[in-house]
This record gives C-alpha cells, structure tokens and sequence, in this order.
C-alpha cells in the first residue's frame, strides 16, 4: 500500500456486537485503528480506473477506497480479533457514502473501527475518511470461512 | 449532502420516473488475468480470488471474481443507463459468486424520486440495481443514491 503510511494506532473500542456475550479473557471484540494517512495517488488513481472501467480523467473511482481497507495495521486488526488458524474473508456488503467526492493527491485520515460478530462469524469495517472536514463514510461485511 | 454550485439548476429540469427499467447490460467473462491486475490495483489479494485450490478448501468450484471489482462495473453500467445521475451513496450485497470465466448480467430499475426543494435540498433518486449470473441467480442487490449531475 504505497499511499498509505502509518501514524496510527490499534485500541479496543466498545461496540454493541451480534451475537453471545463476550468473553472477556478472550479479549476485545473490537478495535479502532487509525487514524491513518492516506492518499489517492494520481498513477494509482489510473491504474485503478484502468481496471475498474472507469474514466481515466484524474477523478477519484467511487470504489477507490476499498484500496486502504488492506492497510497492514487493519489487517492486524482483523488477525487479531478471529481467533482461527486458518480463514478466509468472504466480502459480505459494501457500502460509500459520500459527502463530497476524493480528489487526487491529497491527505485525507481514516479512522476504522474493526468489530468482530461471532454468530455468524463475521468482521465489519467501518470507516471515516475526511481531512478537515468528513468526506465518505464506508462499510465492509466479511463472512469469516475457515479454510 | 451538500449542495455545489449549479446542483440548484437540477430543480427545474425534468426528473426520471419511479419504475424506469434499465436495459440488461452483459458483464465478463473476467478470466485469471484480470482478477490478479485486480488484486494487484486494489489491494485486495484475498488468495480465494487467485488460487483454485483455495477456493475449493473453502467450497467454491472456482476462485470467485472480486465482489468490489463487481461493483465498481456497475458504475460504467450506470454511466450507460444514465448518464445524468451521479450515485453519492452506494451499498451492495454480494449474495452468490460470479467465478472466473463465467458472465454475468446488469440490470437495474428507478425505485423513488423524491424532489428537490426551494430550501437547496437537491432532487434523489434512488436506484435498485442487481447483477445476475449466467445461471440466472441473483449475485448481487445495491441500492444506489443518485442526484441530477449540474448541468445535465
């Protein structure tokens, strides 16, 4: 992830989750990372679009974003709240929601909190995306498939 | 939200009708090539997208195309049925997989259109769009918020 950079942080979160009780010698459910820098850059904004089918004319793809989703400190996140040897994320829902579109070139922070559903095995990832100001909203379900 | 400069002019134009069919458009077939450039824009190297066995230890008789890579087709096919909407909120369901090298197909219809109002709130239109496979099982169900693009 060349446009994303580090500066965030993992911490547990409280969050309502489906599912039993949790067991709390088992650890947190949920974590918040961020906030994480992060940057559509121009060359990887085409090679996106490229890809996708989308206008190659320097505006940001819709669908970008999912692009920071696989950021190194998310997907610690996400090890370290399923508690299975071997698994495999099944992409369950996406969601955007924007306020005003992604410009190129530009920092923007993302704050994600990573929230384990344990019936069924589940991780969502919402996250928050703006600079000064809010930009989009985001929302990742994952079915969790031991493999 | 917020309203830009020329969204207003929207008000006055004529707005689609609730119950407007889109046309089905073709999507695929994606083959190994295109999954891995995917992955690699992406990145999501998910490996159940890139490696058979994988994908069949976790019961699937092949890797399944990128449910995002499904996704951000159905902007293009938007683009196509509308070309005057522009969509600021998009969720997905993916409900069945659509493997490698099989087809798919967009199809897509105008649920509600609520008008604008003289307070600058702009005009929405709320989209129901789905993608079938070639088996003709419903793969994936979105709900798309648009609004009349400035000037279109």
């Amino acid at each position: 992830m060349a446009e994303t950079t580090s500066g965030g942080s993992i911490q547990p979160i409280q969050h309502p989750v489906a599912g039993p009780a949790p067991d709390k010698a088992a650890g947190p459910l949920s974590l918040r990372v961020g906030p994480l820098t992060v940057r559509a850059d121009a060359a990887d904004v085409a090679a996106f679009a490229q890809e996708a089918a989308a206008p190659i004319d320097g505006t940001v793809p819709f669908t970008f974003p999912v692009r920071w989703f696989s950021h190194p400190e998310i997907r610690a996140a996400g090890t370290k709240l399923v508690d299975c040897e071997a698994w495999v994320p099944i992409h369950e829902s996406q969601s955007f929601a924007y306020d005003r579109p992604l410009a190129t070139d530009i920092n923007y922070q993302m704050t994600i909190d990573v929230i384990r559903e344990l019936e069924p095995s589940r991780l969502i990832l919402r996250a928050e995306i703006g600079d000064a100001d809010p930009c989009l909203r985001a929302e990742m379900v994952l079915r969790i498939i031991a493999t | 939200m917020k309203i830009a400069a020329g969204q207003t002019d929207a008000l006055a134009r004529e707005l689609p009708k609730a119950g407007e069919k889109f046309a089905p458009l073709p999507f695929g077939p994606c083959n190994m090539d295109e999954l891995r450039r995917y992955a690699l824009v992406s990145g999501d190297d998910n490996p159940i997208h890139l490696d058979p066995e994988l994908a069949r230890r976790a019961g699937l008789p092949a890797p399944p195309v990128h449910g995002m890579l499904l996704m951000s087709r159905l902007l293009p096919a938007l683009a196509i049925w509308r070309p005057d909407l522009k969509i600021v909120r998009l969720s997905n369901k993916f409900l069945r997989p659509i493997f490698v090298n099989e087809t798919g197909e967009f199809s897509g219809r105008i649920a509600q259109v609520t008008p604008g109002d003289s307070s600058g709130s702009p005009a929405k239109i709320l989209l129901r769009l789905m993608m079938h496979t070639e088996r003709r099982e419903l793969a994936l169900l979105a709900e798309a918020m648009t609004i009349l693009k400035p000037g279109a």
